[in-house]
């Protein structure tokens, strides 16, 4: 089944790339499409494709191969201008906020990440022009992923948890099956989850329908800012459990804590490679010191996504 | 009384071809007039909801039924995405259209900023194409008033002229 979704979540991703290319990514064999995570378009450059943390190279064939030389097709600087056209849906503006960011997120919650020369005005980014190279990164929901959690850390009771790891490493798909998991009851209780998705890359909404299945007692506040989003399912959302994504500002860090204090455990993920990045996070060992989490997850940086490294208690972390 | 039959015949040919040119110039003012509320329509679902222009577009035209410009749109599904369809539709309404070229220039005007800046350039290139297209509904309403009346006025008094002379 996980095989069969991974397919059809890189065929959802490549159906927002310009026609030229989804017809030349169309023709890879399903073996490779399963397992790629990234596509990677940048400027007079052929095309890469990331499988298990290695880098190939896209033929006009629909074949792949490890050596650049080989690669008769480059992207092109109009191209590259096609491809960001076609991601934005034509509407530049819509996703401004996303563009000065350096993302976009698409249909089927997949993240491109965008490089280019930044436009800066009083200081701050406005804008991204020249684009130069485009990271489509492919969002999978995979079933199961949670699953080791779930039974040893949440079946009797919830706990807060704090999910590290470095990228790629499936923090992201980690939280989207303990969403599923916790409110479809496979814990013996309906858990009312609330997701704050800023990126839309957790539920991947798209038109008001959220994409991915979190069942039947799942929120989603999709686009706020984590700390705000964080205040109103708190307020007037009474969730048992709320998700999040990359936190780390202070602003985020003051919403955690008095969600903690109103009662409400908090799963969210930390970009770190280890325990020594982890605690060099300024804005999250304080959350750590103040007891807002009760584990810490570490992921392992391997060949294959979601595998935990060691889970600790957070109290032993300063030990 | 065959006679009197084509006089009858030829007096409400004459004032029917006045009434088609008027009705012309009153299409195209309509015309412009649906596509300065469609603008209008396009703006505020932007500056409100902040969607994707494919989707305020569907929805603006979905609950547009008097404008040719929506039944075209809703009804050409040839091309992949709603820019190069409505660029599909400014070209190729050029024969059919009772627009000037003047006008179909402001259609094609669309599809050239839409999308391709932030909200606050769009705004802005909004706010110049709705100026220019006032200005043409402005001449379009002086045309139907001043030659509407005059063509629709002249073939009927030509037939009743003609009728006359004929008795």
């Amino acid at each position: 089944m996980n095989e069969q979704n991974n397919i059809l979540a890189f065929n959802s991703a490549i159906s927002s790339l310009s026609s030229r290319y989804h017809k030349i990514l169309d023709m890879l064999d399903d073996i490779y499409k399963k397992q790629i995570s990234e596509i990677r378009f940048r400027c007079n450059k052929p095309i890469s494709v990331t499988i298990c943390n290695n880098s190939y190279f896209l033929k006009s064939d629909g074949t792949l191969t490890e050596n650049h030389t080989e690669c008769d097709i480059t992207t092109s600087r109009d191209d590259i201008d096609d491809i960001f056209k076609v991601l934005c849906d034509y509407s530049v503006y819509a996703f401004q906020h996303e563009i000065i960011n350096g993302f976009i997120t698409i249909k089927g919650g997949h993240r491109a990440g965008i490089c280019g020369t930044a436009v800066i005005h009083r200081g701050e980014i406005t804008n991204i022009r020249d684009i130069t190279s485009i990271n489509l990164r492919i969002a999978r929901q995979i079933y199961g992923a949670s699953d080791y959690i779930v039974n040893n850390l949440i079946k009797d009771d919830a706990q807060s948890l704090l999910i590290v790891g470095a990228p790629s490493t499936g923090k992201t798909t980690i939280i989207r099956d303990l969403a599923r998991n916790l409110s479809s009851g496979s814990v013996g209780r309906y858990y009312k989850i609330c997701i704050i998705d800023e990126r839309k890359e957790i539920a991947s909404e798209y038109r008001g329908v959220i994409q991915n299945d979190f069942g039947p007692c799942c929120d989603v506040l999709s686009g706020y800012p984590k700390a705000i989003g964080i205040e109103i399912a708190t307020r007037s959302l009474s969730p048992n459990i709320i998700i999040c994504d990359e936190i780390g500002s202070d602003n985020e860090a003051t919403a955690l804590k008095g969600s903690v204090n109103a009662g409400i455990k908090i799963i969210a993920t930390v970009h770190a490679g280890s325990k020594t990045e982890l605690m060099k996070k300024t804005g999250i060992v304080p959350l750590i010191k103040a007891g807002v989490f009760d584990k810490i997850i570490f992921l392992n940086k391997s060949d294959n996504p979601c595998v935990i490294d060691k889970i600790t208690e957070a109290g032993v972390l300063f030990d | 009384m065959i006679k009197i039959l084509g006089i009858i015949f030829i007096t409400i040919a004459f004032i029917g071809v006045g009434f088609l040119l008027c009705e012309r110039y009153k299409k195209r003012m309509v015309e412009l007039s649906c596509y300065l509320d469609f603008l209008n329509k396009i703006e505020t679902e932007m500056r409100y909801t902040n969607a994707e222009i494919g989707r305020i577009i569907e929805f603006v035209i979905s609950n547009d039924d008097k404008s040719n410009f929506a039944l075209n749109m809703r009804e050409n599904h040839t091309s992949k995405n709603i820019i190069e369809k409505w660029q599909e539709f400014s070209v190729l309404g050029k024969n059919k259209s009772i627009l000037t070229e003047n006008d179909k220039q402001l259609f094609l005007n669309f599809s050239e900023f839409i999308g391709k800046t932030d909200l606050e350039g769009q705004l802005k290139s909004f706010t110049i194409l709705k100026e220019k297209v006032r200005a043409n509904l402005s001449h379009a309403t002086d045309d139907y008033k001043n030659k509407g009346n005059m063509y629709r006025q002249l073939f009927m008094f030509g037939g009743i002229g003609l009728s006359i002379i004929f008795i």
